[in-house]
C-alpha cells in the first residue's frame, strides 16, 4: 500500500524569485466558464434527443405502445450514427442505452423476444455491467431475457490488486480502480494493471460466459511519486532536461484552469530539482527531497503568466487604440496615459486619431520589461488607389506609390483603395469626371468637395487622401495625383501631374509632402538686400526692437562676412542664417560710414506663415500637417499660430468663409511682426470676400489695425503690412468693388 | 469666323486625307478622336516651330467643334499665336469668340487677359483705358480663387490691370490688386511682376524701405527662366535706386559718390538715354549712336542725322533729329505729319520724341511750341499742348504718364496731365541755360543747366533736393554737358560734348 506524505517548506526560492504562488482570483474561478460556447452546442443537441425520448416514452406508456418502437428506432439510429462518427459523449451513450432498453421492453411486450434480446445484447456489449436504470420496473419476461443475455455475453472478473488505487485496463479500456467482482464481456481478454511509481503488469485471461474469474495481483514499487495539480494545465515537469510529465486539463479541458491531478513518477531518493514550465508563463523550480519510495503530495502549483508592461503616453482625446489589431478600451477622455500588461513578444500598436493623424509602432516586449511609448501622431496619408483602365500602368503606379510614399518620414501611410473607391463612387467621382476636372475646361460641374471631404473623414479617418487618375484607359503615359485634406483643411484638392515613365514627378511630390513644417524661423530684425551700389549685402532697414538693432547694426551698413566667412549676396546671408537656431550668436563683419567693425548678433525667433513663405507648399498637405501638429500640442507651435496658418491655407484655396471662421477669435501677440494685426488684416480680407457689402465696415476696422505700426505678413522679417493695408483701406473708402 | 491670313491649302488637304471613303468634301473628322488628332497635330507643329500650320489646325478645331471644351483651348492658342505673329486683330476676334462661346472655361480667363492687354495697348484715351481695365478685371472677378484655384491667367490679368490703373492714377486700386496677387496667388513670374509693380508704387510714395523689401524678394525667388531673370535684373536696379535715392540721404550721405568717363561713346556726345535693363544709348554730334550695356561694353552702333534727343520704347531706340526720328534696330526714319492747319507737311524742327503709352508717339516741336500725340501709325491723334511755352527744349514723362516740358527761355518745368490738361509750373529755376530734363523711376526731376554746368534735382512736387556740378563726386568736372538721363538704378548719365559720356554713381 502506497503512503502519501506532504512536503513542508521544500519549495526552493530560485536565484531570483521562484516563488510558488497560486493567485487567489484564479483559484476562485469556477471551472468550465470559458467553454460556454462549446457547452451550448452540446446542450442544443441534447434537448432534441431528450425531447424525442420523452415523446417516445409517452407513446410507450399510452395505449399505442407499438407506435413507440419506430420512435425509439429513430432515436437509436441517430445516436448510433453519432457513435460511429465518434461524436457521442457520455450522456449520448446513456441515451442510446436507454433507447435500446425501452425498445427491448416494447418488443418483449409484443413478444418479439429475438428483437428484445438483440437490443439487450447491444447494451451489454457496450456496458457489460449495465443494470436496469433506477425508476424503471420491467416485466418478468424482459428480466428473464436480460439475465439470459447477460449469461451468454458476460462473465465476472473478481480482482484483488495491491495497491488498491491501481488502474485496471481490459483490452486497453480503463475499468477504473477496481476491487471486487464486476461483469465484463466474456472471451479472451488482455488485462493490464498500472499505477504511478509501480511496475506495470500485463497478462491475458479468459472470461467464461456466465462464469467468474478471481485474480490477485501485487505491483512492485519502482519510484517515488509526487502528486500535484498545476494552474494552468499543460505544464511540463522537467527533471534534468527530461520531461517527466505534462499536466492535463481537468473537467472540460480548458488549459487556463487547474489541471487534473498529475503523478510525477520516476523520482528516486535524494534531492531533486523539478522545473515546471509552460510557454507564456514564468517557470518555477522546486527542490524536492525524496526519502523513501512512496507518494508525496504538494499544494497546487500556479504559474504566473509572463508579462511585460507597456505605457502608451499622450493618447489623444477620442483616439482609437488598437493593440495587435484589437481595439482597447480607454479609461477616460482627453490625453491619457494607457498602461497595459502584455505577453512577451512582438506587438503592434496603432493609434488612430482621425484628421489629427496616426501613430504606429512595433515593439518587442520581454517578461517583466517596462516599455514606454509616447504617442506622436503623424498625419495619416490614405492612398485611395489608381483610377484608370490601363491595368498595367495602374498596377505599376500603385506599387510605386506604395513604395515611394511608404518611405515618407513625416506621414503614416495606409492603403485603403477598396473603401476609398466605394466612397468616391458614392460621391459621384469617377475617372472620367476627374479627367475633365484636370483639363479644367469648365465642361464639368465640380463635385460637392465638402461632402466628399466629410465622407472620406467619416469612412477613412485620414489626415489627407491621395488618388491617382491615369491619363488614358488603354495606354496611359501620365497620371494626375489628387490630394485632399481632411477637415478642417481645404475641401478642394490639389493636383499634380506626373509622367509615368519618370520617377522625378513622384519624388518631387513626396519631397514636398515630407518637407519640414516650419512655423518658426530665426529672426534678425533687419532687411538685407543686394544693391549694385554696394559691394556686399546692404542693410536696408532695421526693426527698432529687433536683434540687429540690439547688436548695433544700422541701415546702410554692409555685411562683409559671417563668422569670418565672406558673404556674397543677401540670399546667401539669409540661407546661412536660416540654418541657425534661435539664440545662436552670429559674429558679423560690418562696414559702414567709413569704418569696419565686428558685431555679435543674437538671433531671435519669429513665427512663420508657412504657406506664404514656402512657394512649393501643397496646401492640403500643409493643412493635414497643421491639424496633426495641433493635436500633438507641440509647444513650438502655439495654437494661435497654427490657426493663423490654417486660415491662410484656406484663404489660398479660396475658402473664404472657413478661413474667416479659422481666423475669427485668434488671440495672437500684439508685438511687431506677425501677430494680432496680421490676423486682423487677413480676417478683414476674408470677410470682404465672403460678402463685400455686409462686412465692409468690419473689414475697414480690421484692416485698419495693420495700417499703421509694424505688423508683418510672412514672418518678422517679412513684408510690412502697413502699405498694403493703406491701399486696401483707400479702395474700400473709395467705393464699392466691382462684383461679378 | 476667324480671319486667318496666310496659306491654308496644305492644312485643308491634310484634313481631306483623313476622311473616310464616302466623304469627298471638306467635311470634318467627327467626334472626340478627330478633336484629339487636331490637338495633337497642332501641338506637334508648334513644337516644330510651324506656328502658321499649328494655328490652322487650331482654327479648324475651333470652327468644326465649336462646342467642344478643346475649342476653348484652341481659341486661346489662336490668340497667343496670332499675337506672336503681329496679327492683333485676328487675336482680338479669337479672344471675343472665346469669351462668348466658352465663358466658363478656364481658357476664357486667358481670353479676358489677352483681350484686355490688346485694349490697353491701343488705348488712346481714358475711356479706352477704362474698357481695358474692366476686361482685365473680368479675368479676376469671373474666375475667383474659390472656384478656380489654379488659374494662372488671373495673376497676369491682375498685374496688367494694375498697370492700367496706375496709368489712370488709381494707385491704391493698383496696390490692392497687386497685394492680392502677392498674398494669395501661387508664386509665379506674375507674383514677381506684381512685387515689382508694387515696389514701384511704394518708391513713388517714398517708401523705399518696403519697396526694397519687395524687390529683394523678387531677386531671391527668381528661377532660371528668362522672364524671371529679367524681372530680377529690374529688381536689382531698383534696389540700387532705393539705396542711392533713399538710404544714402537718410544716413546723411551723398546720393552719388563717384563719377567716371565711360569709354566707347562717340565723339562729342549730344544725346543720351538709358533703357530699363541698364543699356545706354549715346549719340554723337556727327550722327552716330552707340549702345552700351550695363558694364560699358559696346553692344551696337548706328549712323544717322545729328541727334538732338534719345529715348527708348522697350527695346526700340528713338533718336530725334531735327526733321525726323530714327528708330533702331528697325532703322525706320519717322516723319510726323503736321496738323492740317500748318503750311509745312511735317513737323520740324523736332526737339524731342518720346514713346507715348501703348505704341504712340509724343513729339515736342519748337515753333510753334507744341506737344503732339501721334497714334502708332503716326497719324496725328491730338495736339496735347499748344501755346503754353516760349522755347521748349526737352520733354519727359513721369511714371503716371504726365508730361513735363522744360522751357529754356522761361527757365521752368511745366507739368501737364497725360492728356495735356493743366499746365502748372512745377519748377521755376534760376538756370543760366537749361538744356535737358530727366525723370527717374521714383518721379524725381532733374534739370541740366548747361550754362552753370550743373544738374539740379527736384522731388515730384518740385521741391529742390540737391545739385551736382560743375565738380562731380570723384573729381570730374563738367565742361559742356548737353544731355542727361537717369537709369533704373539711379545713376546719372551725362553726355558732355567735351568730356564724353559720364556716369555718376
Amino acid at each position: 500500500m502506497a503512503t502519501m506524505r506532504r512536503f513542508d517548506g521544500l519549495f526552493m526560492a530560485g536565484a531570483v524569485a521562484w516563488v510558488l504562488l497560486i493567485p487567489a482570483a484564479a483559484s476562485a474561478q469556477p471551472p468550465g466558464e470559458a467553454g460556454a460556447v462549446a457547452e451550448i452546442v452540446e446542450e442544443d443537441l441534447g434537448e432534441d434527443i431528450e425531447a424525442l425520448l420523452a415523446e417516445a416514452e409517452e407513446v410507450f406508456r399510452s395505449a399505442d405502445q407499438p407506435e413507440s418502437i419506430p420512435m425509439f428506432e429513430r432515436i437509436i439510429l441517430l445516436l448510433e450514427r453519432l457513435q460511429a462518427e465518434g461524436a457521442l459523449d457520455e450522456q449520448g451513450e446513456g441515451w442510446l442505452k436507454l433507447g435500446l432498453f425501452r425498445r427491448a421492453e416494447a418488443r418483449s411486450n409484443l413478444l418479439d423476444e429475438d428483437g428484445a434480446k438483440a437490443d439487450l445484447a447491444a447494451i451489454l456489449r457496450s456496458d457489460p455491467a449495465w443494470e436496469v436504470p433506477a425508476g424503471y420496473t420491467v416485466s418478468r419476461l424482459l428480466s428473464d431475457l436480460l439475465r439470459g443475455v447477460r449469461d451468454a455475453e458476460t462473465g465476472v472478473l473478481d480482482p484483488l490488486i495491491e495497491p488498491p488505487d491501481a488502474e485496471l485496463y481490459l483490452d486497453g479500456q480503463l475499468l477504473g480502480p477496481v476491487s471486487g467482482p464486476r461483469h465484463v464481456l466474456a472471451g479472451e481478454r488482455l488485462l493490464r494493471v498500472r499505477r504511478p511509481g509501480f511496475a506495470e503488469i500485463e497478462q491475458p485471461l479468459t472470461i467464461p460466459p456466465g462464469g467468474s474469474v478471481p485474480i490477485e495481483l501485487t505491483l512492485e514499487r519502482t519510484s517515488a511519486v509526487v502528486w500535484l495539480t498545476t494552474r494552468p494545465a499543460g505544464v511540463e515537469v522537467v527533471l534534468r532536461g527530461e520531461v517527466l510529465a505534462v499536466s492535463l486539463p481537468a473537467g472540460q479541458g480548458f488549459e487556463e484552469e487547474a489541471s487534473a491531478e498529475l503523478a510525477v513518477e520516476g523520482l528516486m531518493p535524494g534531492e531533486q530539482v523539478l522545473t515546471l514550465r509552460k510557454e507564456g508563463y514564468r517557470p518555477i523550480e522546486m527542490l524536492v527531497k525524496i526519502g523513501e519510495l512512496t507518494d508525496y503530495a504538494i499544494d497546487p502549483v500556479g504559474l504566473e503568466r509572463s508579462r511585460g508592461t507597456v505605457t502608451i503616453s499622450r493618447v489623444p482625446a477620442a483616439a482609437r487604440v488598437l493593440l495587435d489589431g484589437e481595439p482597447q478600451t480607454l479609461p477616460g477622455e482627453g490625453p491619457i496615459d494607457l498602461r497595459l500588461e502584455l505577453p512577451p513578444g512582438e506587438h503592434e500598436l496603432r493609434v488612430e486619431a482621425g484628421p489629427a493623424g496616426l501613430f504606429e509602432s512595433r515593439f518587442e516586449l520581454a517578461d517583466r520589461q517596462l516599455v514606454e511609448i509616447a504617442v506622436r501622431l503623424r498625419p495619416g496619408l490614405v492612398l485611395l488607389g489608381v483610377l484608370g483602365g490601363d491595368r498595367v500602368a495602374a498596377s505599376e503606379l500603385e506599387m510605386r506609390l506604395a513604395e515611394r510614399f511608404g518611405r515618407l518620414s513625416r506621414w503614416a501611410v495606409v492603403q485603403r483603395a477598396e473603401r476609398g473607391f466605394e466612397l468616391l463612387r458614392a460621391a459621384g467621382i469617377d475617372r472620367a469626371l476627374m479627367r475633365v476636372l484636370a483639363a479644367d475646361t469648365g465642361a464639368a460641374e465640380p463635385p460637392d468637395w465638402a461632402a466628399l471631404q466629410e465622407a472620406l473623414d467619416r469612412g477613412l479617418a485620414g489626415s489627407a487622401y491621395l488618388l491617382a487618375v491615369l491619363s488614358d484607359d488603354l495606354y496611359a503615359s501620365r497620371a494626375d495625383l489628387w490630394l485632399w485634406s481632411a477637415a478642417p483643411g481645404p475641401t478642394r484638392p490639389a493636383r499634380r501631374q506626373i509622367a509615368l515613365g519618370d520617377g522625378g514627378g513622384l519624388d518631387a511630390l513626396a519631397e514636398a509632402l515630407d518637407r519640414p513644417l516650419r512655423l518658426s524661423a530665426p529672426w534678425i530684425g533687419a532687411r538685407i538686400v543686394d544693391s549694385a551700389a554696394a559691394d556686399s549685402p546692404l542693410v536696408l532697414s532695421i526693426e527698432p526692437e529687433g536683434p540687429a538693432a540690439a547688436a548695433g547694426l544700422r541701415a546702410g551698413d554692409t555685411v562683409r562676412a559671417i563668422g569670418g566667412q565672406p558673404v556674397a549676396s543677401a540670399l546667401e546671408l539669409t540661407e546661412r542664417i536660416a540654418g541657425s537656431p534661435a539664440g545662436h550668436e552670429l559674429l558679423l563683419q560690418i562696414a559702414g560710414q567709413g569704418e569696419a567693425r565686428s558685431v555679435s548678433l543674437t538671433l531671435g525667433v519669429s513665427p512663420v506663415v508657412a504657406s506664404l513663405s514656402d512657394p512649393s507648399a501643397l496646401d492640403p498637405a500643409l493643412a493635414a500637417r497643421l491639424a496633426s501638429l495641433e493635436a500633438n500640442a507641440d509647444a513650438s507651435a502655439p495654437t494661435w499660430l497654427v490657426r493663423l496658418n490654417r486660415g491662410v491655407v484656406l484663404m489660398r484655396s479660396g475658402e473664404w468663409r472657413r478661413a474667416a471662421e479659422a481666423l475669427r477669435g485668434i488671440q495672437a501677440p500684439s508685438a511687431a511682426g506677425v501677430g494680432q494685426a496680421t490676423v486682423d488684416y487677413l480676417l478683414g480680407i476674408a470677410l470682404l470676400e465672403v460678402d463685400h457689402a455686409a462686412y465692409r465696415d468690419t473689414a475697414l476696422g480690421l484692416i485698419g489695425h495693420a495700417a499703421d505700426g509694424r505688423a508683418r505678413l510672412e514672418h518678422n522679417d517679412g513684408p510690412l503690412l502697413a502699405p498694403r493695408a493703406r491701399a486696401r483701406l483707400e479702395t474700400l473708402l473709395g467705393g464699392a468693388r466691382r462684383q461679378p | 469666323m476667324i480671319v486667318r491670313p496666310g496659306p491654308v491649302v496644305g492644312g485643308v488637304l491634310a484634313v481631306v486625307c483623313w476622311l473616310p471613303a464616302p466623304a469627298v468634301t471638306l467635311a470634318a473628322p467627327q467626334g472626340e478622336e478627330a478633336i484629339q488628332r487636331l490637338r495633337f497635330e497642332a501641338a506637334q507643329l508648334e513644337q516644330e516651330g510651324d506656328l502658321e500650320g499649328a494655328l490652322h489646325k487650331y482654327e479648324l478645331l475651333s470652327e468644326q467643334f465649336p462646342e467642344a471644351p478643346a475649342a476653348a483651348e484652341a481659341l486661346l492658342r489662336l490668340i497667343v499665336g496670332n499675337r506672336e505673329l503681329g496679327r492683333d486683330e485676328v487675336a482680338e476676334e479669337a479672344a471675343r469668340t472665346l469669351i462668348r462661346t466658352h465663358p466658363r472655361s478656364r481658357h476664357a480667363a486667358g481670353g479676358y487677359a489677352l483681350l484686355g492687354q490688346l485694349q490697353a495697348e491701343r488705348a488712346v484715351d481714358e475711356a479706352d483705358l477704362d474698357e481695358a481695365r474692366e476686361t482685365l478685371e473680368n479675368a479676376v472677378i469671373l474666375f475667383p480663387r474659390a472656384a478656380y484655384t489654379d488659374q494662372p491667367w488671373r495673376a497676369e490679368a491682375a498685374v496688367r490691370g494694375a498697370r492700367v490703373a496706375q496709368r489712370q492714377g488709381r494707385d491704391a486700386e493698383a496696390a490692392r490688386a497687386l497685394a492680392d496677387i502677392i498674398d494669395l496667388e501661387p508664386r509665379s513670374k506674375w507674383t514677381a511682376a506684381a512685387r515689382l509693380e508694387l515696389a514701384g508704387l511704394l518708391l513713388d510714395q517714398g517708401d523705399w524701405q518696403e519697396a526694397g523689401s519687395l524687390l529683394q524678394e523678387v531677386v531671391d525667388d527668381a528661377g532660371d527662366g528668362e522672364d524671371e531673370r529679367a524681372l530680377a535684373a529690374q529688381a536689382e536696379s531698383r534696389l540700387a535706386l532705393a539705396h542711392r535715392l533713399g538710404l544714402r540721404p537718410a544716413r546723411g550721405e551723398q546720393r552719388w559718390q563717384s563719377s567716371r568717363v565711360v569709354g566707347g561713346a562717340p565723339e562729342r556726345p549730344s544725346a543720351v538715354a538709358a533703357r530699363r535693363d541698364g543699356q545706354v544709348a549715346v549719340s554723337g554730334a556727327k550722327g552716330s549712336t552707340v549702345v552700351l550695356d550695363s558694364t560699358g561694353r559696346v553692344v551696337s552702333r548706328w549712323t544717322h542725322e545729328e541727334a538732338r534727343r534719345n529715348s527708348w520704347r522697350d527695346t526700340e531706340l528713338l533718336v530725334a533729329t531735327t526733321e525726323a526720328a530714327a528708330t533702331f534696330p528697325e532703322r525706320r526714319n519717322l516723319r510726323f505729319a503736321s496738323p492740317p492747319s500748318d503750311k509745312k507737311p511735317t513737323v520740324r524742327p523736332l526737339v524731342a520724341v518720346e514713346p507715348a503709352p501703348f505704341g504712340g508717339w509724343l513729339v515736342l516741336a519748337a515753333k510753334p511750341a507744341r506737344v503732339l500725340l501721334y497714334e502708332p501709325g503716326r497719324r496725328l491723334h491730338e495736339i496735347l499742348v499748344e501755346g503754353k511755352g516760349r522755347e521748349p527744349i526737352d520733354l519727359a514723362r513721369d511714371r503716371r504718364g504726365r508730361l513735363l516740358v522744360l522751357d529754356q527761355k522761361a527757365r521752368s518745368v511745366t507739368r501737364f496731365a497725360a492728356g495735356g490738361a493743366g499746365g502748372d509750373r512745377l519748377i521755376v529755376g534760376g538756370w543760366e541755360r537749361a538744356e535737358a530734363l530727366a525723370v527717374d523711376p521714383a518721379a524725381n526731376v532733374y534739370v541740366l543747366d548747361r550754362g552753370q554746368r550743373r544738374i539740379e534735382m527736384f522731388d515730384r512736387d518740385g521741391k529742390r533736393l540737391t545739385g551736382l556740378g560743375p565738380s562731380l563726386p570723384g573729381g570730374l568736372e563738367l565742361e559742356r554737358p548737353a544731355d542727361l538721363t537717369v537709369d533704373a538704378a539711379g545713376r546719372i548719365w551725362i553726355a558732355d560734348s567735351r568730356l564724353g559720356l559720364i556716369v555718376v554713381e
